[in-house]
């Protein structure tokens, strides 16, 4: 009975050893100093002028893509306050997007990871080529490890040059675009796009925005900054054009709320600046003589932060009124003069009409649906803007 | 402490039935649903849970005939005993079948998601072991596992998914009813197939300290479950778009990385689905394993169900080995569901039903 039991207690505790022993990660362990976090990726077409250290010998002809790749460099970071060469920049040529990684991967000490990545640039070159950036876009989708949290930007250089400069106080440009769009930062000319968002918007239309970064020289012409602003403007896969800073906040109007976003008039000679405090489009369709029509209202509401200082009263009505109405006459320029620029001169449904008129009105989309991109070039859209003035600050 | 009758409560035979239920099918069900029924999915996975409830209606209903018969008891009674064997022994071979392709099917995304250098063999005996050990400690220990597990299971998932609604374009739902009553029809045969493991209950009904309260209770729990599975497929075609979510091999997988929760340090939420589906994979082995065992002990008549747990171990291990894509995978278990499973959930007990009208058989009948 005592060997039973003695017995019994072995049968309980060796499956309990051999179970810690066979642990199913034991093969994928990977200690997180030998994990190399790419924060920011990088795509450009290839240029043969510019070569990266790592392509694959003997296949250079075959070269489409430059990807770049910055990760953080811990051992900077261990050794000393964070600094501005706390990256690592690494970059690589192929014919594809996860060659390039690949390449990149096969080259570093460090088991290349993408789960963390934050920030994906694209070169004009790249967004230029349809082909190039229908598989680069896909090679982002596809992988398993990159998230659908993704910021996109795209930019006038090469994005190699984007992710390569020096960022005052935040070496990682990636970490720096997340702090800077999750603090609100782009509220005032328009939207950050996720690549979640935008291959929605290219499988539904073919179009998508991509917010810009550019690189500006300092005041000393040594440093470099980066700044936002704009969009760039794809179509059938393919870059058909930038919109500025007023183009973008005249899209943004339609789109979403633009909190914290300035308008600015000219009304009797005095700049007069408005505060958008709260902003609400709604888009409604109809037809009117064969024609699609699309009737944009938006409602502001905000408040006058800055006048003249020897000026009238401006609680009074009737100035009030005044001002509403120029601040109003002013967003509808913006608005049509985005539409203007985007339906004539890009055809492109940047604002996924097709499937706000399916959701909204679904007889009139099986009517217009179908030549879409006809009836969207010939459709009139008309702004309809209510901008109400409640605070005018702490004095008359 | 608690009586090894082997007997469970409706309470731990509906937290079993969530558990066997509840697998990969969630994390692929809307983009099945919406494949046909688009942003109506959510319609057609109702209809789905109207069929399973009628379901869950014959089965308990036939189990009612014989409230403390066995399965194969039950229908060598109303049949025949050479007929009751032959249906135990494909119903064994259904479980056996559906766990192993499960288990391929899990194996398979573990690879490719979180442990791509892992030899399979040892994630799916290490999956068999543990299942098989729950399996052979009794029934009463698996309706316990289960009440532990389904609140870790469901309350994080809840939590997040309700968090997921700030976030969300309730217009992606837009517009209602605008599909065709055949592309409905097609959607619910579709979304169906979350409703594999429903068939269990016509094993599972006389383990019930209460037979005749089984009806009630199951019928509360696929109804609680339809409810849940809408939600899920709301929420995510309303993330997503119902065009964008036929497009996705696991949509809810992809919706919980996008959630985003404030203050968070965990940076990707796909973790918690993932603890989901092992879990989940967990129950259904299990489940399988455990019928699979009762099916043949009471086919033999001889033994404890943990020596044909042992026999059957093998079996699984060695049908799991076959080499299948996720897409394959996922198409055997359809093709399963669409011809044993739905066997087994309405054309047996309509045919036990008739047989018992017939033969004027069951203990109603013999009372009277």
């Amino acid at each position: 009975m005592k060997r039973l039991r003695k017995h019994s207690r072995i049968y309980r505790i060796l499956p309990a050893i051999l179970a810690c022993l066979l642990s199913v990660g034991c093969w994928d362990k990977v200690e997180i100093e030998n994990r190399g976090f790419i924060i920011s990726l990088g795509i450009d077409k290839y240029d043969n002028k510019k070569k990266s250290t790592q392509s694959m010998e003997g296949a250079e002809e075959q070269n489409r893509y430059t990807v770049t790749a910055s990760m953080p460099n811990v051992t900077d970071m261990k050794e000393s306050a964070v600094s501005d060469k706390s990256k690592d920049v690494k970059r690589a040529d192929c014919s594809t997007v996860s060659g390039c990684v690949q390449l990149m991967d096969a080259a570093s000490s460090q088991k290349l990871y993408l789960g963390q990545t934050k920030l994906l640039v694209m070169g004009k070159e790249l967004l230029s080529d349809a082909d190039l950036f229908r598989q680069a876009m896909d090679a982002m989708e596809r992988n398993r490890d990159i998230s659908r949290k993704l910021y996109l930007l795209s930019t006038k250089e090469r994005a190699e040059d984007i992710l390569g400069l020096e960022i005052p106080g935040e070496p990682m440009l990636g970490i720096f675009v997340e702090n800077y769009y999750k603090s609100g930062g782009a509220g005032s000319y328009g939207f950050y796009k996720v690549l979640e968002k935008s291959v929605s918007d290219l499988r539904s239309t073919g179009c998508t925005l991509i917010p810009e970064i550019e690189k500006r020289s300092g005041e000393d012409d040594k440093s470099e900054e980066i700044t936002f602003g704009g969009y760039a403007v794809i179509k059938d896969y393919k870059l058909a054009g930038w919109l500025d800073d007023l183009e973008t906040r005249g899209y943004a109007w339609v789109m979403g709320d633009c909190r914290d976003s300035g308008v600015t008039v000219v009304y009797n000679d005095m700049y007069l600046p408005l505060k958008v405090l709260r902003s609400k489009p709604r888009v409604t369709f109809s037809q009117r003589n064969g024609k699609l029509e699309c009737l944009i209202r938006v409602n502001i509401s905000g408040a006058v932060n800055e006048y003249d200082f020897n000026a009238a009263d401006l609680n009074k009505p009737e100035n009030l009124k005044a001002y509403e109405a120029e601040f109003e006459r002013a967003v509808s320029e913006e608005i049509k003069r985005t539409a203007s620029r985007v339906q004539s001169e890009m055809s492109a449904d940047i604002y996924n009409f097709k499937d706000s008129l399916r959701k909204k009105d679904y007889k009139l989309f099986l009517a217009y649906g179908e030549d879409w991109e006809r009836h969207y070039h010939q459709m009139e859209i008309i702004p309809d803007v209510k901008v109400d003035i409640i605070s005018i600050g702490t004095i008359k | 402490m608690f009586s090894l009758n082997n007997k469970i409560s409706i309470r731990q035979m509906q937290a079993l039935l969530i558990l066997d239920i509840f697998g990969a099918g969630i994390i692929m069900l809307p983009r099945k649903a919406a494949e046909y029924a688009g942003q109506d999915a959510w319609m057609a996975i109702a209809a789905a849970a109207v069929f399973a409830v009628l379901a869950v209606y014959l089965m308990t209903s036939a189990a009612r005939l014989y409230p403390h018969d066995s399965f194969v008891s039950l229908v060598s009674r109303l049949l025949s005993k050479p007929a009751g064997k032959c249906i135990a022994v494909l119903f064994t071979a259904k479980l056996l079948f559906n766990c192993a392709i499960e288990l391929r099917l899990f194996g398979e995304i573990l690879r490719q998601t979180m442990l791509p250098d892992t030899p399979f063999a040892v994630v799916c005996a290490a999956m068999i072991a543990v299942s098989a050990y729950a399996a052979s400690k009794g029934y009463e220990a698996r309706a316990r596992i289960a009440q532990i597990l389904l609140p870790l299971i469901f309350v994080p998932l809840i939590f997040l998914f309700v968090w997921g609604l700030f976030d969300v374009d309730l217009s992606n739902l837009l517009p209602v009813f605008a599909v065709k009553p055949d592309k409905l029809l097609m959607g619910a045969a579709r979304a169906g197939t979350a409703f594999s493991g429903l068939e269990l209950i016509l094993i599972a009904a006389p383990f019930a300290v209460r037979p005749l309260a089984v009806r009630k209770g199951m019928i509360q729990t696929v109804i609680v479950i339809g409810a849940f599975m809408i939600f899920i497929t709301c929420v995510t075609i309303a993330k997503f778009g119902p065009a964008e979510v036929t497009r996705q091999l696991w949509p809810v997988l992809e919706m919980m990385d996008l959630i985003d929760l404030p203050r968070a340090f965990i940076e990707r939420q796909e973790a918690l689905i993932m603890s989901f589906w092992i879990i989940s994979n967990f129950a259904i082995v299990n489940s399988g394993l455990f019928f699979s065992s009762i099916l043949l002990k009471d086919t033999v008549g001889k033994g404890s169900h943990s020596l044909y747990i042992i026999i059957c171990m093998p079996v699984v291990f060695a049908v799991s080995r076959f080499v299948l894509s996720v897409e394959q995978a996922d198409r055997i278990i359809d093709l399963v569901f669409y011809t044993l499973g739905i066997g087994f959930m309405i054309i047996l007990p309509a045919v036990l039903l008739a047989a018992a009208a017939i033969r004027k058989a069951g203990e109603a009948s013999a009372k009277t």
